[in-house]
Parts: structure tokens; C-alpha cells; sequence
């Protein structure tokens, strides 16, 4: 693939505002070949966040329809389920990896450091609703707890999120044979806590993943009808 | 004001196209004919390289009681096939066709890239005409 990594330089207007969150989710496979500049973009704006008015949070969405080569360990057909919703949201007749979808509202190639910084730049200006979190790990169970009100929304769905820090993976089969991949945010599970229109309190136990690195518990309230993200926050364990 | 570095592809990023392939189906004597339009910048798997890698095109004609179908066989030894090309499938009547001949289905399975995307797996089915006067006994 030929790829040309270079700097792409941006000026943003300091200011003392609040960062605004905004969720980023990379449709991605570790067998599809077109995805590694992806995964290395999202891992630039993750480590670097180089956005004043934006607190990007990640989600690395592993799909499995590029499995028959070479088996993402991180895959599932649940996620693949999630992009052809949002394929029906933007109207598009198939789905495609890498797919970098901002708030739920822009779609594009999710190696294209320019259609980043777009929508991000778009998303900065649309309000989210404040959202609390907090996750506690005991052993091999998380809680957490999350509340949110004064939605005022038509229907919305409540997801929690559970995401390992970082990966690496050796790939010996398909189109990344001998490529080591690196991951950051890697969805291991996506639940939906439950709908609602205006409020929702939720206490969770779940079951931590098996081998994670470093967790991440991220809570979001995605509109049902234009798959927008009305509200988001993230917990770092 | 301040200035950061983001590290960021520089390719200007196309509009994906999600149906990059346009196919085709007709009969020669002795073999079916798939024609593969495939749109510039993408790339199909060869049905002939059995290598590891993505999913290659898989090719299956439906009437199998009344054609034995060869493997298929591409125009080109690459491990993937770009711009137009044929693919071949040899074979040989195992009745005598109608009268008033017989409608073929191939159904055809793949994955393709671009140099930027990789799109799912893809099922088409075609169909062509093959008259008495077509075939190989």
C-alpha cells in the first residue's frame, strides 16, 4: 500500500474553554491491509490530543468480516452489526474498513489525517450533555456507575463500554503477514445499558475482560433516530 | 495561538466507492465467461492463488446437474486481478440441454481493496443463456 506518513501541521486558537468529548470509532481488522495507517492515526490523536477544545476518546472497533484469513482476536460480528447501523445512519449502501466515525455524525477513510480534523473541528461546536462516571475494578468484576438527566431527547440508548488501554498484535497470516500491529482503545465489550428519553441512573457489575492491559470504561448516550452522541465521558483504570 | 504536530496521511482521501466491481457473464463453447470491471485504484483476489490472504474470488455455477464446471482460471498469474479481466470456467455438459437452451447462474463470493479501504465479503449472482448449439458434449 502506498502511503505517504508526513506532518500535518495544525493551528488552533488557544483558549481556556472546556474540552468538549467527543467519540471516535475506528471501524478497523487486523486482516484488512488498508488498516494500519488508521490505527496509527488514532493513536496519534489519542496520545496527543491535539485539539484545545476537544477531549477525544477512542474506541477501536475490531470487525469480522476480514477474518477468514488471518482471525482478529478482538473481532465480532456485534461490531460489524454496530457499523452497518451506522452505514444505514449515513445512508451508505455497504460498509468499509478502516471507517473513522466522529460523534456519531461524519463518516470517512479512516486514515485521513485532513477528514479528522473536519469533523472534529465541526464536532468541538455541538453540545454535549454532562454525563457521570465511575468505575471501580474489584478483582475480576467492574462496577460502575452512571447517571445522567435533563437529556430532553427523543430516544436515546445508554452504552457502556469496556476498552483495553493498548495491544499488540504479531500477524502471521493475510494481507499484514509479518506486520506487528499496535492498538489503542481496543473495544472488548459494547453494552446497552438501557433507553431513555430525559434521565437514567444506572449501578452495573460486569465481568472484566480476560488479559486486558490497562482498562478503559467509557459510558455514552447515542440518539436513536440520528445515531449522534448526545453525551460521553471516560474512566481510566 | 499554538501549533501542533498531528501525524496524518497525506493521500487526499477518496469517497469510498462500495460497489468497485461491475461483472458480466456470457457463454463460449466449452466455457463460461466472467467479466471483472474493476474501478481504478481497486484490486479483486485472484481465484487462483490459493496463498493466505484475503478471501479470493470464489466462483460456483448453480447448474451443477447439468454442467461440469472446471476450476476457474484467470487471465493473468497475479495474486490480484485490476482494471478489466476475464475469468474463465472450462466445462463439460453432463445432459443435453432444452431445446430451448438453459439459463446458467454463477454466483460469485470476493473481497476487495483499495489502497486505502477493504470492503466485506460481496455475493453476486449472474446468469447468461446457453443454447443447444453453445455446448461441448
Amino acid at each position: 500500500m502506498k502511503l505517504t506518513i508526513a506532518l500535518l501541521t495544525l493551528t488552533l486558537a488557544a483558549s481556556a474553554q472546556t474540552k468538549s468529548p467527543i467519540l471516535l470509532e475506528l471501524f478497523t481488522s487486523e486482516g484488512c491491509s488498508s488498516c494500519p495507517p488508521a490505527d496509527k492515526l488514532v493513536e496519534s490523536l489519542d496520545k496527543q490530543q491535539p485539539f484545545n477544545g476537544a477531549d477525544l476518546i477512542i474506541l477501536g472497533e475490531h470487525v469480522d468480516y476480514w477474518d477468514g484469513s488471518w482471525k482478529d482476536r478482538f473481532s465480532s460480528r456485534a461490531l460489524t452489526n454496530r457499523q452497518w447501523e451506522y452505514a444505514k445512519y449515513f445512508g451508505l449502501t455497504g460498509v468499509y474498513t478502516p471507517q473513522l466515525v466522529v460523534d456519531g455524525q461524519s463518516e470517512f477513510v479512516g486514515s485521513s489525517g485532513p477528514d479528522a480534523k473536519a469533523a472534529i473541528t465541526k464536532a468541538i461546536k455541538n453540545h454535549k450533555h454532562p454525563l457521570t462516571l465511575s468505575a471501580k475494578a474489584t478483582g475480576n468484576k467492574l462496577h460502575a456507575s452512571v447517571s445522567i438527566e435533563g437529556l430532553g431527547s427523543k430516544g436515546a440508548t445508554l452504552y457502556l463500554a469496556l476498552a483495553d488501554e493498548q495491544a499488540t498484535s504479531q500477524v502471521t497470516r493475510g494481507e499484514n503477514a509479518g506486520r506487528t500491529l499496535k492498538h489503542v482503545a481496543i473495544v472488548r465489550s459494547l453494552t446497552a445499558v438501557g433507553d431513555l428519553t430525559n434521565s437514567l441512573t444506572k449501578e452495573l457489575d460486569l465481568n472484566l475482560p480476560s488479559n486486558y492491559s490497562g482498562l478503559r470504561v467509557i459510558a455514552f448516550v447515542q440518539d436513536r433516530t440520528t445515531g449522534r452522541i448526545l453525551a460521553i465521558s471516560q474512566e481510566k483504570l | 495561538m499554538r501549533t501542533l504536530l498531528l501525524i496524518a496521511a497525506t493521500l487526499a482521501a477518496q469517497t469510498p466507492n462500495l460497489n468497485p466491481i461491475t461483472w458480466a457473464l456470457s457463454t463460449q463453447p466449452g466455457k463460461l465467461v466472467l467479466h471483472a470491471k474493476i474501478a481504478e485504484h481497486y484490486k479483486l483476489f485472484s481465484p487462483t492463488k490459493s496463498t493466505p490472504g484475503p478471501i479470493p474470488l470464489r466462483v460456483k455455477v448453480l447448474e451443477s446437474r447439468w454442467l461440469r464446471a472446471a476450476k476457474p482460471l484467470a487471465s493473468t498469474d497475479s495474486h490480484t486481478l485490476t482494471g478489466e479481466t476475464d475469468i474463465t470456467i472450462p466445462y463439460t455438459l453432463r445432459r443435453k440441454l432444452p431445446n430451448d437452451g438453459l439459463t446458467v447462474h454463477v454466483e460469485v463470493e470476493y473481497q476487495s481493496c483499495s489502497d486505502q479501504i477493504c470492503l466485506p465479503i460481496t455475493r453476486r449472482t449472474l446468469e447468461a443463456k446457453l443454447l443447444p448449439a453453445n455446448p461441448v458434449l
